[in-house]
């Protein structure tokens, strides 16, 4: 008898769990069609969203982004049921159109059309389409899969219908390649994907971007702004160079300036540091991208008026000051980021983010960052260190290299004095010497963030944990090295607790990498730029300590780094000396059980609490 | 003699010059140019030097009297973080077709450098206009040449059609300010009150009768009367956790129209009573009469409740409005779509929903009444100003033999028993004929959450292992039923930061039911220490609060939890074979007005140890004199809750 009931328990928990999992909302269908019209690009564009439940009315409200210069037609939207009858359509005067905001952009012309349309019966089907016209284009289309980072996709597709003979670079990524066809007068390609799920970032994985599923169609001839041509880096670089050309003429009060500035400097090199300088002291970063903009640099008086400008027009400017006392630099392309996207080099296209500026030296050139007011001269940091860029030179236009950050250059080094009282509160000494990542944080902390600031964003970021702050102070001793010091006073509530004659002490400091367990993990493993910290840790306690236990003095090495701990006692006094180091590098993911163990040795050893007799 | 006159006339005129603040575009004076910092907030990293508006009735074609502003500003800059204060935005208000406008932008970076003076004024090149919704758009711009030291001013004027949004005025913003004035000018065909709040005091006030040429419209002649109001040296605002809306505390001065008196003998009373106000809204088409036509409506399409008992009527209405309607996240106490088109939409804002809700109460024979109020973020109403522009929500008021009670059909995982915590605020105004009634919006549901633990000690893996079980009701029970809805893995997850183990299930009862209490249960795991055979324990292991939630120094402002608050942890522990009790924190129990705190750990028979511990906010808020008890009484809370049991081997103890 028991067993019918049990069958129908598992049943109906089976049921449950799967409703669980549900989707509230999925895209059924994404379609995009590219074409070409005389000197136009067309993209057509068909949505179609299931809508399981009130939850998943939340992705009812659309927006589809687009740019000023490029016009949004023909949108049109309504709600049917699942059955296929139409319940509703979307009206031309409830689509609002307004303003889109991006990250770190003062102004642009980017929009965004929104409109929603809702219905209350699960589950329903909206479905929406448009067309965007593109006069200037580098690429025909750059696609992915998914509308939203959360929403499932059930079937995606590209299909480009393009003039026969048209020369174009079909970039394919995570795709299966495309299906080709042929007409007598074009050439039709399709991509399709299908159950998609956008990917997840893990510990240490790679950028996402890179793991998406993605199509760009880059036609060796282009036009944005002016004719290009993308059939190698060196005309690629030719386009930028035309496009920018004669845009580096300064002001005539500027070139007075720069003038007084280096006339009496005999060097490159101090003219170099000077007018770098000057930039610094004098302006600042504000992105406003109208048209072209986001190519097209404003021209260096733009930045003589206004002592503002994105990347591209402050490397511009430096660009055209370093010119009027005859000194060459060079605009560098860059994908910048902790966590970067790497250049496909054999694809030569619009794959950069950022601009720096190079100063050719006759030995090893000078790298200058123009966005930051107060990074060292010729320091790169982890932002855009050790990755390919796009030298733009006319009819010279290369990849390089960029400076690669070295363990010694990424050092961060604690020294930490504590007091314990008899209640187990302690006070709390730190002096840090910050490079590398750490220096790019916090080396414009003093002059951008205003005091009383500080002590939340350490707090914030997780910094000291657990501690009261009462006291920060900033220091950068020179400001061309790319060191900093920081000074924090806090008190630590609890970090011991007394239990008869003995003394529990919490981890001060501990230093830990989280990662997923092997058998989760699916990427591989990214490490950028090296990892080094070193802690000296001097704990005062109120009695003399006779015994310790739970702490060990422990050295290893792998090829992933290498973790060293020491200590002393010292009458009332425990010393703790600890290094850990590790490599950058990539890891595949059969490679991954190693680097996981590694960690997790470190972590053991950094976790583990401390036990003091008297 | 002669020149004791002299200095005489001299102080006063100096006096005057303090206090009127006369400065011109363009002229800087050597005071401002040699300030170094502010000097009663040292650290800030930018100050308003001065901030002056002047606000006057112009007659525009076609519009009649709309209200112009010139508005006045100067900032010097200190450090490099107080660049952003260049930059500038301007919100300007749409309403179908009228809107606020702005013209005579104009904008000057002042650097002072080797006793030079540089004047860069802003290009109109740089000056951008953003649509940013329905209902807003706005100027914005950058001011060129900006260093340290650098000294920023601008000066618009912003013509407004919206007469019965007399502008308000802040004297406060996020860095301090050394002088603050407002003017306006008044005409006799309106007449406004105004509201000071955050201070009883003004450092300048005068009123005055504009003198030089008459104006006349419609035949009468008059002059502006002009009211001044200043303020000197006001601090920046800082916000601070735990409190209901910016607007609350911000030095400002509100107006609101009172009424017009047209020469044509035009005249409407725009506020002068709350009866007024109540009459007003049920003459409103998008309130009132809208209110007629829901009933109308439930009369034929939805009066299937009649014959549910009365309690079960108000719940199932609720559910039927809350399941088939959906809320388009606008607030407002007036309907914004018509029922109409409501019914083609199926969403609409806040009014659209709850007064349709009373509407299908009323025609299935219940007794509801909508109820105007101001949610958290959009600030306090008070009672002595009838300002229909205070109040942005509405909400239904029931009444079932003598019993009144809340009640709101937007939020469709909410408890019927609650309205939502952004509407719970202060006061709210009863919406009825010919009457002035006030019912205080708050709940006496305490929101409470039972943490019950029970494990064992895996002395080979330094672990502990058990399960765990979470109940809760009110608002937090709400919280954790939406965050699990939307995305039940993140909710998953969110657990595993407190122990949960991966692979166990996540057993969840009344996700559905949200009137039942929310009950969850997982396993968990935890690391322990032992360390030369003597385990640790933590013994809420990772479910204890941690930290403090109250950490400022100093508290100026009264401390807000909306609801009271009640949390339990229960812990029962299995002591491993061969192991003994060697600490076990001691018995702790505190209880005043504010708060209460039970804490007791013992062991039951040979080989368990059982710990409860509770703690509760009694009130929903507190004055900030009560911030020192409550962060002491936090400290207390967290302090014992992750006190540690000590287990040692037997033969250990009997060393000893």
């Amino acid at each position: 008898m028991p067993r019918p009931i049990t069958l129908i328990i598992t049943f109906l928990s089976l049921t449950i769990s799967l409703l669980a999992q549900t989707d509230h909302c999925v895209v059924n269908n994404y379609n995009t069609l590219v074409t070409i019209s005389g000197k136009k690009i067309i993209h057509q564009v068909e949505i179609e969203l299931q809508i399981n439940n009130g939850v998943g009315n939340k992705y009812t409200e659309i927006n589809i982004p687009y740019s000023g210069n490029n016009k949004i037609n023909n949108i049109e939207a309504h709600i049917e049921t699942i059955n296929g009858e139409i319940v509703r359509e979307l009206k031309r005067k409830n689509i609002t159109y307004s303003n889109a905001y991006l990250n770190s952009t003062f102004h642009s012309d980017f929009k965004v059309a929104t409109f929603s349309l809702v219905h209350n019966r699960y589950p329903y089907i909206l479905k929406y389409s448009y067309e965007q016209e593109f006069d200037n284009f580098i690429s025909l289309i750059n696609w992915d899969p998914f509308i939203e980072k959360d929403l499932r996709v059930k079937k995606a597709s590209l299909t480009a219908e393009l003039p026969k003979n048209l020369k174009t670079r079909n970039i394919e990524t995570h795709v299966k390649s495309a299906q080709t066809s042929h007409t007598e007068t074009s050439d039709i390609y399709k991509w399709e994907v299908s159950n998609a799920s956008f990917p997840e970032r893990e510990y240490y994985g790679p950028s996402l971007s890179t793991l998406v599923p993605n199509v760009e169609i880059v036609p060796f001839d282009f036009f944005y702004g002016i004719k290009g041509n993308s059939e190698t880096w060196l005309s690629y670089g030719n386009w930028i160079h035309l496009l920018s050309q004669g845009l580096d003429e300064l002001t005539e009060s500027e070139k007075i300036k720069v003038h007084e500035l280096c006339d009496n400097l005999s060097s490159d090199k101090e003219k170099i540091k000077a007018l770098y300088n000057y930039m610094q002291q004098n302006t600042r970063y504000i992105n406003v991208s109208l048209e072209l903009g986001g190519l097209l640099p404003h021209p260096a008086s733009y930045v003589c008026n206004n002592k503002y400008g994105d990347c591209k027009a402050l490397s511009n400017y430096m660009m055209a000051m370093l010119k009027e006392v005859g000194i060459n630099s060079l605009c560098a392309d860059v994908y910048a980021g902790y966590n970067p996207v790497k250049i496909n080099s054999q694809y030569p296209s619009q794959q950069f983010n950022h601009v720096i500026l190079c100063v050719p030296q006759e030995k090893d050139s000078i790298w200058l960052e123009c966005t930051s007011s107060s990074a060292p001269i010729n320091y790169l940091g982890a932002f855009t260190q050790n990755r390919q860029v796009l030298l733009i030179e006319k009819d010279k236009s290369r990849l390089v290299t960029t400076p690669t950050l070295l363990p010694h250059q990424c050092a961060e080094n604690y020294y930490s004095q504590l007091k314990v009282n008899s209640q187990g509160n302690a006070d709390i000494e730190v002096r840090a010497q910050l490079q590398g990542q750490a220096f790019d944080y916090f080396e414009s902390f003093n002059d951008g963030i205003s005091k009383d600031k500080h002590a939340d964003i350490l707090d914030e970021i997780g910094f000291l944990r657990g501690v009261d702050i009462q006291a920060i102070e900033f220091d950068r001793p020179n400001k061309d090295s790319a060191l900093i010091t920081l000074d924090i006073n806090a008190s630590i509530p609890n970090l011991a607790e007394k239990m008869g004659n003995k003394l529990l002490i919490k981890p001060i400091k501990r230093f830990g990498i989280k990662l997923e367990k092997p058998e989760k993990r699916t990427q591989e493993v990214i490490i950028n730029y090296p990892i080094l910290k070193t802690d000296s840790i001097c704990i005062q306690l109120p009695q003399n300590i006779t015994k310790v236990a739970g702490l060990r003095e422990t050295s290893f090495k792998t090829a992933h780094g290498k973790y060293h701990r020491k200590y002393w006692i010292n009458g009332n006094q425990l010393i703790v000396k600890r290094e850990v180091q590790i490599y950058a590098a990539k890891y595949a993911l059969e490679q991954y059980q190693g680097f996981y163990d590694f960690t997790r040795k470190i972590n053991g050893n950094e976790n583990q609490k401390i036990l003091v007799s008297y | 003699m002669k020149s004791k006159v002299t200095i005489l006339l001299l102080m006063v005129v100096s006096i005057c010059h303090a206090i009127e603040h006369e400065r011109k575009f363009g002229l800087l004076t050597p005071e401002e140019l040699a300030l170094k910092a502010c000097e009663f907030e040292k650290d800030a990293p930018a100050v308003v030097l001065f901030d002056k508006a002047e606000a006057t009735f112009r007659e525009e074609e076609g519009e009649g009297f709309v209200i112009s502003m010139k508005r006045h500003v100067r900032i010097k800059i200190f450090d490099e973080a107080g660049f952003d204060q260049s930059e500038i935005e301007i919100r300007l208000a749409i309403n179908g077709d009228s809107r606020e406008k702005i013209r005579d932008i104009k904008a000057i970076s002042y650097n002072h450098k080797n006793n030079q003076l540089t004047k860069t004024p802003l290009e109109k090149s740089q000056i951008f206009t953003e649509k940013l919704n329905k209902y807003w758009y706005q100027k914005k711009f950058a001011l060129p040449e900006i260093q340290e030291g650098t000294i920023i001013e601008y000066t618009y004027t912003l013509t407004s059609p919206f007469i019965t949004h007399f502008t308000d005025w802040e004297f406060q913003t996020d860095i301090p300010t050394l002088y603050s004035e407002f003017k306006a000018a008044m005409i006799p065909f309106y007449s406004y009150r105004y509201r000071l709040q955050g201070t009883n005091r003004l450092d300048h006030k005068k009123n005055y009768e504009k003198n030089g040429i008459e104006r006349s419209f419609n035949g009468v002649r008059y002059n502006d009367m002009v009211y001044e109001f200043g303020l000197k040296n006001i601090p920046s605002f800082k916000d601070e956790s735990f409190i209901s809306s910016r607007n609350d505390y911000i030095l400002k001065l509100d107006f609101q129209l009172v009424e017009i008196n047209h020469p044509s003998g035009y005249s409407k009373k725009f506020m002068d009573t709350w009866p007024s106000l109540a009459n007003e809204l049920l003459d409103s088409d998008s309130f009132g009469k809208y209110l007629k036509k829901a009933e109308k409506w439930a009369d034929k399409n939805a009066n299937h409740f009649i014959d549910l008992p009365e309690e079960k009527r108000y719940s199932e209405i609720l559910n039927y409005v809350k399941n088939n309607y959906q809320w388009n996240e606008y607030n407002g106490k007036l309907a914004q779509h018509s029922l109409k088109d409501l019914n083609k939409k199926l969403s609409g804002n806040i009014a659209n929903l709850n007064l349709l809700a009373i509407g299908i109460m009323r025609s299935n024979g219940l007794n509801a009444e909508p109820i105007i109020i101001s949610t958290r973020n959009h600030g306090k109403v008070s009672d002595q100003f009838p300002y229909s522009d205070l109040f942005n929500y509405v909400l239904i008021l029931s009444e079932s033999e003598g019993k009144y009670r809340l009640l709101d059909a937007t939020l469709a995982n909410c408890p019927n028993a609650l309205i939502p915590s952004r509407c719970i605020n202060g006061k709210g105004f009863i919406v009825k004929e010919d009457s002035e009634s006030w019912i205080n919006i708050n709940t006496s549901h305490p929101s409470t959450q039972v943490t019950a633990i029970d494990y064992s000690i895996d002395v080979d893996n330094y672990e502990m292992v058990g399960s765990c079980q979470t109940k809760c009701t009110g608002y937090i029970a709400l919280d954790k039923r939406s965050s699990y809805v939307v995305n039940p893995q993140k909710f998953e997850e969110g657990l595993e930061r407190y122990g949960k183990e991966e692979d166990s299930e996540l057993e969840v009862k009344h996700l559905e039911e949200k009137e039942k209490p929310l009950t969850y249960s997982y396993d968990f795991k935890e690391s322990i220490d032992i360390i030369d055979e003597q385990i640790i324990i933590s013994p809420f292991a990772n479910f204890a609060p941690k930290n403090n939630p109250f950490k400022q120094e100093k508290r100026a402002l009264p401390i807000d939890l909306v609801n009271k608050k009640g949390y339990q942890y229960i812990a029962a522990i299995t002591i491993p074979k061969g192991y003994k009790i060697d600490v076990l924190p001691m018995a702790r129990k505190m209880e005043s007005d504010n708060v209460e705190f039970n804490f007791k750990a013992q062991a039951v028979g040979t080989n368990k140890i059982q710990i409860v511990a509770l703690y509760k906010y009694k009130k929903s808020s507190y004055s900030a004199k009560s911030y020192n008890e409550l962060k002491q009484f936090m400290n207390t809370v967290t302090d014992k809750m992750n006190s540690k049991i000590v287990l040692v081997k037997e033969d250990l103890l009997s060393q000893k």
